[in-house]
């Protein structure tokens, strides 16, 4: 049997495929699933543990039309319409605020328990910058994952874990299908379908670290290494934001992992090393305004020397209120949060909680029409809005959209099997190497380059360094070895990574101001009111086009 | 940060290695065992799927400075 042979044998064919089984993928397969068409799941990880929701979450953000005027469609549209965002009135509207009650109803069906105020309504809190307390609580947080992934299982939806996926296939700039290898055994797949939803994540990780130097240690998952970015932007489609995309929060020193949002909204006070609460002189809300003016408030109070430390201060919260805190919330966060605290003798009523400014992590948003397809046909994003809720809802309208559109084709489209040949060579080459270098020695220098010259603080000729940096070490890649499978997986997590970071860079040497993301320019350290839109990525003839939408 | 797990507590079921989203751990002749402590990311899923409760974590220094 040739190698071309043994390819075509084992094509899975599917209406819809879903790429990621976070959130998100749930969401999409689920919707696409209950609508009939034949849905393949794929995922890097697996399914009971894969996404940012593997390892709990304590909050879910849904309106509940309750009355007052900040619990209505209304009050999310406009809180979320920002021409930043790129998202239109539409689509929150219809994406993700009208499948908030089916999302619910799935949540509660699977056994997902709420947290109840002692008169039995729900128990709801605000989260940055909100204007309504639109965030239920979850009890029993850490098993979220689980149980969604019972209901996508008993749905019939053929779920792929282990799959690294490489690389899009398209047939006259139309979806077409995708190629990737098992992370475990290194086999090398390919997938036909009629339709792709992209459900990867709105964030990825290992570009930068946090004070602990472990690049695993991150807020967000550390397996995400840009495929949401580098798949679809190789394969044609445009890409928002792609430079003030990045983020970051305050964590807990030396501990990867969100939770900034209950702790916040509950009425904690940031204070300096100097026993300041600060967070005045940089948000009217102070704690409680958008993310991004926390950071950048704790980083010039850090600039000004008066910090690092930096702690969230809870002492003064009512002992229930802490308790419940400390003990209930934040472990749903993640599973391991009271481990830590034990370790550190981290008591919340006691005294405050240091944290840090977290790494950055990669960001951004494929561009999308009101029915959730990007610019490449045929590719739909999963991934539109923000946390659990906005995933699974904008997963599942996504899945909704593509399994109709999907119901409408006849046929698949013809794949180009030179391209699947010249991919598997692409990608399982490290293992094939005689003699090389381990893909260690590669990944750290990606982080060496973004920490130093990618930071919170940036220049023109940091950033072309930086490319410049990052243009050297992508010559590396082709020497890198793997002795298996599991370094074969990271020697092509480690490719992802390279080309994010110079997609990420060349964006934003484009946009000349500070302060609507995370970074600041200090060539241009003011926002220029022109720049308040979207800047739109995409590839031509193997060059990085950039437009203001 | 890896997973300390108490092997004579440990049933060999295999969750904790099914489980992880990293493929921390891996399943050898003589249990679970954890082949790439520095890629764990804490995220728990071991412990929440080890039916006999024998997963416990040990932060390095590097998480407690």
């Amino acid at each position: 049997m040739t190698l071309e042979d043994s390819l075509l044998d084992h094509v899975i064919e599917s209406d819809v495929i879903v790429l990621g089984s976070g959130a998100a993928g749930c969401g999409a397969a689920m919707a696409a699933k209950s609508k009939g068409a034949s849905v393949t799941l794929i995922d890097k990880g697996k399914l009971e543990s894969s996404g940012c929701l593997g390892g709990g979450h304590d909050h879910f953000m849904a309106i509940l039309h309750s009355g007052p005027e900040t619990d209505s469609t209304e009050a999310v549209v406009n809180f979320y319409k920002n021409p930043m965002t790129g998202l239109s009135p539409k689509v929150i509207e219809e994406a993700w605020v009208k499948m908030m009650p089916t999302a619910l109803s799935i949540l509660q069906e699977v056994g997902v328990e709420f947290v109840l105020n002692p008169d039995g309504s729900l128990m709801r809190t605000v989260g940055f910058g909100q204007p309504g307390n639109w965030w239920i609580n979850i009890k029993n947080g850490s098993i979220v994952k689980r149980l969604l992934a019972q209901k996508v299982r008993a749905m019939g939806v053929n779920v792929v874990d282990s799959m690294m996926v490489t690389k899009l296939l398209t047939h006259d700039n139309q979806i077409a299908g995708c190629v990737g290898f098992n992370v475990l055994d290194g086999t090398f797949h390919v997938f036909r379908a009629k339709k792709i939803i992209s459900a990867l994540g709105n964030v990825s990780t290992r570009g930068w670290t946090n004070s602990s130097n472990n690049p695993y240690n991150a807020f967000f998952s550390p397996y995400n290494t840009g495929s949401q970015f580098v798949l679809p932007y190789a394969a044609g489609a445009k890409i928002l934001n792609i430079d003030i995309g990045q983020t970051s929060t305050l964590i807990p020193k030396g501990f990867g992992a969100p939770g900034m949002n209950g702790i916040n909204s509950m009425g904690a006070h940031e204070l300096n090393a100097l026993g300041e609460r600060f967070m005045g002189k940089y948000d009217p809300m102070m704690e409680n305004g958008p993310r991004v003016n926390q950071i950048s408030g704790t980083y010039q109070e850090l600039v000004e020397g008066k910090g690092p430390p930096f702690y969230m201060d809870m002492t003064h919260f009512d002992k229930k209120d802490v308790q419940h805190l400390q003990y209930v919330l934040m472990p749903g966060d993640k599973e391991t949060y009271l481990d830590y605290c034990e370790q550190r003798n981290i008591d919340f009523a006691r005294e405050p909680l240091e944290v840090e400014i977290s790494e950055l992590a990669f960001g951004g948003l494929l561009q999308t029409n009101d029915n959730m397809e990007t610019s490449l046909r045929g590719l739909y994003n999963g991934c539109l809005f923000f946390s659990f809720s906005g995933s699974i809802c904008g997963g599942y309208y996504a899945g909704l959209h593509a399994a109709e559109a999907a119901g409408a084709m006849d046929t698949f489209f013809d794949i180009d099997q030179s391209e699947l040949m010249a991919e598997q060579g692409r990608v399982l080459r490290p293992l094939n190497m005689e003699k090389g270098i381990s893909y260690k020695e590669v990944e750290g220098p990606i982080r060496q380059v973004m920490n130093y010259y990618m930071g919170y603080r940036r220049n023109h000729e940091g950033m072309q360094t930086a490319l410049d940096r990052m243009n050297f070490i992508e010559t590396y890649l082709k020497r890198i070895k793997a002795a298996n499978n599991h370094e074969l997986m990271k020697a092509n997590e480690t490719a992802e990574l390279v080309q994010i970071a110079k997609l990420t860079i060349k964006a934003c040497m484009q946009r000349k101001e500070s302060g609507r993301g995370f970074f600041r320019r200090s060539d241009y350290p003011e926002m220029d009111p022109g720049l308040a839109t979207p800047l739109v990525a995409w590839q031509e003839n193997n060059e990085p086009k950039f437009e203001w939408r | 940060m890896p997973p300390v797990i108490d092997m004579n507590e440990c049933t060999h079921c295999g969750s904790c290695v099914e489980d992880c989203p990293g493929y921390v751990l891996a399943m050898t002749d003589d249990g679970p065992s954890v082949v790439y402590a520095d890629e764990c990311w804490h995220c728990g899923n071991c412990r929440i799927s080890c039916p006999v409760g024998c997963v416990s974590y040990e932060f390095p220094l590097s998480a407690l400075v």
